[in-house]
């Protein structure tokens, strides 16, 4: 979507696990510049909030500090939600600067307007990168 | 134009109480006719989203290059009240001290244009740059420390610059109050090898050539002559402030609902200046202020060390002008009401910029105004301006930071692309090198407002006086 100063994702999904793993996968593509990977390396996180807004922050949150501290370029996601509760296996690649410099640094996933929605049968989400 | 504003004078706009719910102040905009098409609803919206918040001291304010961002829009100042007034990172951003600085060297862009691809090439070889890019520092937890509290005074001990650099950054490159106790763990761990490193967005290394000096007499206070090279820095504290403005938020969002402050954005979340959550982030802001400081220093010195191999200059000729911050919160004296009195100023997207006689800037340009640094986009002109009397009146001392975006960067990278741009600027004699063609795309300088009209704004409102402006030559973006 646009958005002139920063990188905003208007995400639609089935089920939450979905709209997690596909905000997750934004994010990454957004630093990276890639859609899909090899899967060589997986970490494994548990993380539990107050909201579903506030999990999928720290879930991103989280995940953003690992692929920064640990130079691991995450593309796919196995999750599980129970309440405001989420376990995630995260799977992806060493970074390598010839294929991952396609995309800019995100600084921080942004409180604002991050709304989750379910209309009708599918959740809805807007969320705002800081790049 | 958008609905609601009302027009005070040729430059500035009100968003009267009222355009949104429990506004405390009015806003106020300082933009021209021709800008006033670039202004986003969104923007204006969150211009208003911080007039509600408790202890806002006169009014909500934006500059002329203000965009819509989270929590502040970009571009926006914000005063609080020492006494019921609150602190928020929504005001500072993730990206705590990004900043510019700009230092000169003895050489002329004559004799330096053939150098210029040979510069650019070794630049960007030796100062990491985009995502990924690693420094060779390698700090631990004490040093780390000591950089959180010394800030660019940590950097010059270590042989990293000379005395007088320190003295030409805004606060000194010092900000007093940091305490690494309130950095967590994890802002420590992205800290310790990020330092001296560019980062990516719109974060640069720029080789520019003095275009044009408008105002001689600030220009010689300067140190700046026609056609001289000058070399300009842009970026902020990395990872460790991103981190530091997370885990902030997180506490920040307990003491809105310990406080009972009702906000019309999450990102807002603050807590009063004075309470322990306010004075905890304060502290690790402060923290993260320094580590910026010393990023640019580090930088610097490093960019200074090739200048001087490759050019045979001696490195105390080449003087850093100015450095200062456009993402920041700090404690300051303004006159509110005919009485100074002790504010904490918001600048997200905003630079400092005290007028002649501030005892806060450095006794060379006591009688001139600080130097106010504004980058332009790639490809078109920055800009070197001076403090004032009126913006100390009007603005808390503040004036814009930049051209501002006009175009996402999404919608850039569908249009434009990288190497035609690169090809493009090189027609213009401008030498580019990016970690990857997209960023050059995003950072394109059809993204940008022109810089010129938003600094027309601020001359012509009396918020800055305009002292010189700069062509690029060459470019290093992340």
């Amino acid at each position: 979507m646009e958005h002139t100063a920063d990188a905003l994702f208007h995400i639609t999904s089935d089920s939450l696990e979905g709209l997690f793993e596909d905000a997750a996968k934004a994010m990454f593509y957004t630093i990276y510049g890639v859609k899909k990977s090899k899967e060589e390396f997986s970490y494994h996180l548990c993380i539990s909030a107050d909201s579903l807004e506030t999990l999928l922050r720290d879930f991103l949150s989280e995940l953003l500090f690992i692929t920064d501290t640990e130079e691991t370029v995450f593309t796919s996601f196995s999750i599980e939600i129970n309440g405001y509760a989420l376990d995630c296996t995260a799977h992806g690649v060493a970074f390598d600067p010839e294929l991952h410099s396609g995309g800019t640094e995100v600084k921080g996933v942004s409180y604002s307007g991050l709304n989750i929605v379910k209309q009708k049968d599918r959740y809805v989400l807007d969320i705002l990168f800081d790049v | 134009m958008l609905e609601g504003l009302k027009r005070i004078n040729e430059y500035e706009w009100e968003v009267p109480v009222g355009y949104t719910g429990n506004m405390r102040v009015p806003g106020r905009i300082f933009i021209s006719e021709k800008l006033m098409g670039t202004l986003e609803g969104g923007a204006v919206q969150q211009l208003a989203n911080t007039a509600t918040l408790p202890g806002i001291v006169k009014y909500s304010l934006a500059m002329p290059d203000i965009h819509w961002g989270y929590g502040f829009p970009i571009g926006g100042v914000a005063a609080f009240s020492m006494d019921d007034g609150v602190i928020s990172p929504g005001g500072v951003g993730f990206d705590i001290n990004c900043g510019v600085r700009l230092m000169t060297t003895p050489l002329h862009s004559d004799d330096f244009t053939p150098k210029i691809q040979k510069a650019i090439n070794v630049l960007f070889s030796e100062i990491p740059a985009g995502v990924g890019g690693k420094s060779g520092f390698r700090l631990d937890r004490k040093e780390l420390s000591e950089v959180m509290t010394g800030g660019v005074s940590w950097v010059i001990e270590r042989g990293y610059g000379i005395k007088e650099d320190m003295e030409h950054c805004e606060d000194s490159g010092r900000m007093m109050g940091a305490d690494p106790v309130y950095v967590s763990d994890k802002a420590f761990t992205r800290g310790k090898n990020q330092l001296m490193t560019l980062g990516s967005g719109n974060h640069f290394l720029e080789i520019q050539a003095v275009d044009e000096i408008f105002d001689e007499e600030t220009a010689k206070i300067f140190g700046v002559r026609e056609g001289q090279i000058c070399v300009m820095i842009h970026c902020g504290s990395r990872g460790l402030g991103h981190q530091v403005c997370t885990d902030h938020i997180n506490t920040l969002e307990k003491a809105v609902k310990r406080y009972g402050i009702s906000l019309p954005d999450r990102q807002l979340a603050c807590a009063p200046v004075t309470s322990d959550e306010g004075g905890a982030y304060f502290a690790a802001m402060a923290c993260s202020a320094n580590y910026a400081w010393a990023n640019r220093q580090a930088i610097m010195h490093k960019t200074r060390k090739i200048f001087e191999s490759l050019f045979g200059i001696a490195y105390e000729d080449m003087h850093l002008v100015y450095d200062v911050a456009h993402n920041i919160a700090k404690m300051e004296e303004h006159d509110v009401g005919g009485k100074m009195e002790k504010l904490c100023v918001h600048r997200k997207g905003a630079t400092r910029c005290f007028g002649p006689g501030s005892s806060e800037i450095p006794l060379k340009y006591k009688s001139s105004g600080q130097p106010v640094i504004i980058p332009g986009s790639m490809g078109t002109r920055s800009y070197l301006l001076k403090g004032t009397k009126t913006a100390m009146e009007k603005t808390f001392g503040s004036t814009c930071h930049g051209s501002g975006r006009v175009l996402s960067r999404s919608r850039a990278k569908k249009e434009l692309k990288g190497t035609d741009i690169r090809e493009e600027l090189f027609r213009e004699g401008i030498y580019v090198k990016a970690s990857h063609d997209s960023a050059l795309a995003e950072e394109a300088p059809q993204s940008y407002k022109e810089s010129r009209d938003v600094i027309e704004v601020v001359s012509s409102a009396g918020l800055a006086g305009v002292v010189a402006a700069m062509r690029p030559v060459g470019v290093i973006k992340g």
